[in-house]
């Protein structure tokens, strides 16, 4: 039996609780006398949970006080009944007090420190609102309702870690969002059972539909622009206490290349610059699989003047192309991960060496191609072109098993993991509705919100593989 | 969670009708069609068939838009357990030759143009494992997959526009559509065209995902005209490209043809176009493999019972172990093989008949009150 249960199981409540000021540092007890009444009043918080300051004037208001009952009352206390409840609200920035009686109560004074809305480092966008989430839930969820100023938006609270009690809001627009979303959210964040949840990614780990698969099924932002809009399209935002990503669901595959700015731009440039991205996708996966595959098994395929320059580049070199292209993804891919890690002024000399003197001393000791290097520095690029972090991280794993097939099986080897992907994708669910909408299942109507970003006015509807309760976005006269 | 394959939470709408029929009808036989049929004339016998096979559709629609007929079990109280029995025994053994012939044909076609040192069998082994990577998400997500297969082959319809433009001067090939003798008009080519067309004849096994609702015929018929218009234009390329004198020297005119066409980029494009073949060949076969399974299933007598991984990767590798034994006894190479000619009797047959027992049994036994 741990402490806690041993502490629980006292049948004095008072007890149980003075009990918690041993052994831990943090948590203070003070006791007062109210001379007026006689009365002696116990001040239990964790110190380091608190602020300090509405701790001393709480303080100084009771005891100037003669009827400490009331000014409790003002202060809009709750009433400690239990040992369970006594623990969540020391745990959560409360004071509790007791006054004379063997009652407890329990008076909210949270050190609500944190870092100040700032502009978000992960998304910048040059043109729209530049607020983004902070590490605290309830001043997220005051971002989104400022932007959706409406009675309907309707939030929805879980704990989760049994450890670190982790708040979770739910938000979902009622009369919007299709019940059976909500449901499915809700019976999923019920069924977490960890002990520590400490981010949005640990717990989306825990509500996806497919936890092996390497697509995220939920986009994270911490932009709330973004969510805001989301919401408004019918989807279901998920909020983690401590984390500045919030979840967003269900997200299909073709979600994860749209950016807040493609609706700032006009809708021809913002159609154009969503074509780029996937082509940008596309070409980060296929363009270095594609060189192997070619000089590998189809070189008949390359016209002659071409051929020249390719032979000419590669006639020197001690590996075969596949080898030649994994060394170099591979050494991509560190530089990758190196840039990352290091801080910002670090990671600009990591540029010049990784780039520069590495890729140039690849070429010159005769490693590599010249051709390569070309290609890899546009496949590299070309990866950051996908707005959605996690899913330019996904690249890499199927980069490499494209390389793998293309040495295997030349150009048919790339249709057949072509194949596998898009059958993979086709398979996948995100809060059970299809992954791949809208192109499998097919809704044609939401197309106009896929490659091609229509104008705004044009899109009366919310996207229909959403199965939006009112699929109207326009305020229809009778 | 509990594997299923055949559970049904949604029905299809015309889209995947359309894009499942269109891709049905484009397998194999559209590569070896130009060098049997040879003269340009035949292009009226392909628009004539396809006109034909309409009445074909039409009685398909109706048997699929029965009303009464939403799952196997009301299949099976409409025809009776005896008579679907030996209907299901004789549509495994259709459906294991189509499998086989177009499987076989493809793969040869990879081995001749794109890896000439690579064995047809590992080829077949890759079609199969894929099909089977499809297949086992479940009956549903494969024909979505349908809509993906649709739009990553259909495409290549268009590079043949390029080849009309640079064969312009040509186009006196074709003058001879209305000809003055109809010549070569043999039945083998007449059974040749309908098998070519067959395929739609395979939603029956489908049946419980397609809507009721909306205009079946007309998503059917749309996707047998875009069948047929893609069966003229290739072929009419092919004339325009040879010459009716030429065409029946060339094995595999329509692969060859494209073989001419090249950018300042990229040469030699008939390994990029045979690759994206892959895309319907694959789907086909996941779709089918998947109906054997079902089929092998009520054979079995095992319909209540729950779908195991164990007995779809059985029935792919039962239909892999065929299509090996075929590739290696029984396939002979190009052009039309007995393999090949059997495949064009049975696949006109069942085109035929299929939609016609289907749609008479249900009639009858709709009048007699059985369901």
């Amino acid at each position: 039996m741990s402490e806690d249960d041993a502490l629980g199981h006292l049948n004095n409540l008072t007890e149980a609780i003075l009990q918690l000021t041993f052994g831990r540092n943090d948590v203070k007890r003070l006791d007062r006398t109210l001379r007026s009444q006689n009365v002696n009043l116990t001040f239990v918080y964790v110190d380091t949970l608190i602020q300090q300051e509405r701790v001393n004037e709480m303080m100084t208001v009771i005891l100037q006080e003669n009827d400490s009952l009331k000014i409790l009352s003002f202060l809009g206390s709750t009433t400690v009944e239990s040992f369970e409840i006594a623990k969540e609200k020391l745990m959560t920035g409360h004071v509790l007090i007791q006054a004379g009686s063997k009652k407890w109560f329990a008076v909210s004074a949270p050190d609500t420190t944190g870092r100040a809305i700032e502009s978000s480092d992960t998304e910048t966008i040059l043109y729209g609102a530049k607020d983004s989430f902070t590490e605290q839930i309830n001043q997220n969820i005051m971002l989104i309702r400022r932007r959706i100023k409406h009675a309907r938006l309707c939030t929805h609270e879980f704990k989760a870690g049994s450890l670190t009690r982790t708040k979770m809001v739910l938000m979902s627009i009622d009369g919007i969002t299709n019940s059976d979303v909500i449901q499915t959210v809700k019976n999923k964040l019920k069924k977490i059972n960890f002990d520590m949840i400490l981010n949005s990614s640990n717990v989306a780990e825990f509500i996806e539909d497919h936890t092996n698969s390497i697509f995220p099924q939920f986009e994270q932002t911490d932009l709330p622009d973004y969510c805001a809009d989301s919401l408004g399209k019918g989807k279901i935002v998920l909020l983690i206490e401590n984390s500045p990503f919030v979840l967003i669901g269900p997200t299909t595959f073709f979600d994860l290349f749209t950016s807040p700015e493609d609706y700032i731009h006009k809708w021809l440039i913002a159609s154009s610059l969503r074509i780029i991205r996937y082509i940008g996708f596309v070409l980060s996966l296929l363009i270095v699989p594609i060189y192997v595959a070619l000089t590998t098994h189809h070189y008949q395929m390359i016209p002659l003047q071409i051929l020249y320059v390719l032979t000419d580049s590669r006639n020197q070199l001690p590996f075969s192309p596949f080898w030649e292209a994994f060394f170099m993804l591979f050494l991509v891919e560190i530089l990758k991960e190196a840039s990352l890690r290091m801080p910002s002024k670090t990671s600009q000399t990591l540029g010049i060496v990784g780039g520069i003197v590495i890729g140039d001393a690849a070429v010159r000791a005769g490693f590599v191609s010249v051709l390569l290097i070309v290609l890899i520095g546009v496949s590299a690029i070309a990866s950051f072109l996908v707005p959605n972090y996690l899913l330019s991280k996904t690249n890499t794993i199927i980069q490499f098993v494209f390389l793998i097939l293309s040495f295997l099986m030349g150009f048919f080897g790339i249709i057949v993991g072509l194949i596998g992907l898009l059958a993979h994708l086709n398979g996948l669910t995100s809060l059970k509705k299809p992954y791949l909408a809208p192109v499998a299942p097919f809704y044609w109507s939401d197309w106009k919100d896929f490659l091609l970003r229509f104008p705004i006015p044009w899109m009366k509807t919310r996207p229909d593989h959403l199965e939006a309760k009112n699929k109207w976005r326009i305020t229809r006269r009778r | 969670m509990k594997f299923t394959l055949f559970d049904r939470s949604a029905t299809f709408g015309g889209g995947y009708v359309f894009a499942v029929v269109n891709r049905l009808q484009m397998l194999y036989f559209v590569l070896i069609l130009p060098e049997q049929l040879m003269r340009s004339h035949m292009l009226i016998l392909i628009i004539l068939i396809g006109l034909v096979s309409q009445l074909n559709l039409w009685i398909l629609a109706k048997g699929l838009s029965t009303k009464e007929l939403r799952t196997f079990e009301d299949l099976e109280r409409m025809f009776g357990k005896p008579l679907l029995a030996v209907l299901i025994t004789l549509g495994l053994g259709a459906l294991l030759l189509k499998m086989c012939v177009f499987t076989l044909g493809y793969a040869e076609l990879i081995q001749q143009f794109i890896f000439t040192s690579l064995s047809e069998q590992w080829i077949i082994a890759i079609v199969i494992a894929v099909s089977i990577y499809i297949a086992i998400r479940g009956m549903e997500k494969t024909i979505r997959f349908g809509i993906i297969a649709f739009l990553f082959s259909s495409w290549m319809i268009i590079a043949f526009i390029f080849l009309f433009v640079t064969s312009f001067d040509s186009l006196y090939h074709l003058s001879d559509v209305i000809p003055h003798q109809w010549q070569d008009v043999r039945l083998i080519n007449v059974l040749l065209i309908m098998s070519s067309l067959s395929g739609p004849e395979f939603l029956i096994c489908l049946f419980p995902w397609v809507g009721k609702g909306g205009n079946l015929l007309k998503w059917l018929s749309l996707g047998n005209a875009l069948s047929v218009l893609e069966y003229v234009f290739l072929f009419a390329a092919t004339l325009v490209f040879f010459g009716e004198g030429y065409l029946k020297e060339v094995s595999f005119p329509f692969v060859n043809m494209i073989q001419y066409m090249q950018t300042s980029f990229i040469e030699r494009i008939e390994v990029i176009f045979l690759s994206f073949h892959a895309f319907h060949f694959i789907f086909a076969n996941a779709l089918f493999g998947l109906s054997f399974y079902g089929g092998i299933r009520f054979l079995l007598g095992r319909l209540q019972k729950a779908n195991s991984r164990l007995g779809l990767l059985a029935t792919f590798s039962l239909i892999g172990i065929a299509m090996l034994v075929a590739s290696e006894w029984l396939w002979e190479g190009f052009h039309l093989n007995t393999f090949t000619i059997i495949q064009v009797y049975v696949g006109a047959f069942t085109y035929v008949v299929v939609p016609t027992l289907f749609y008479t049994v249900i009639r009858l036994r709709r009048g007699q009150r059985f369901i």
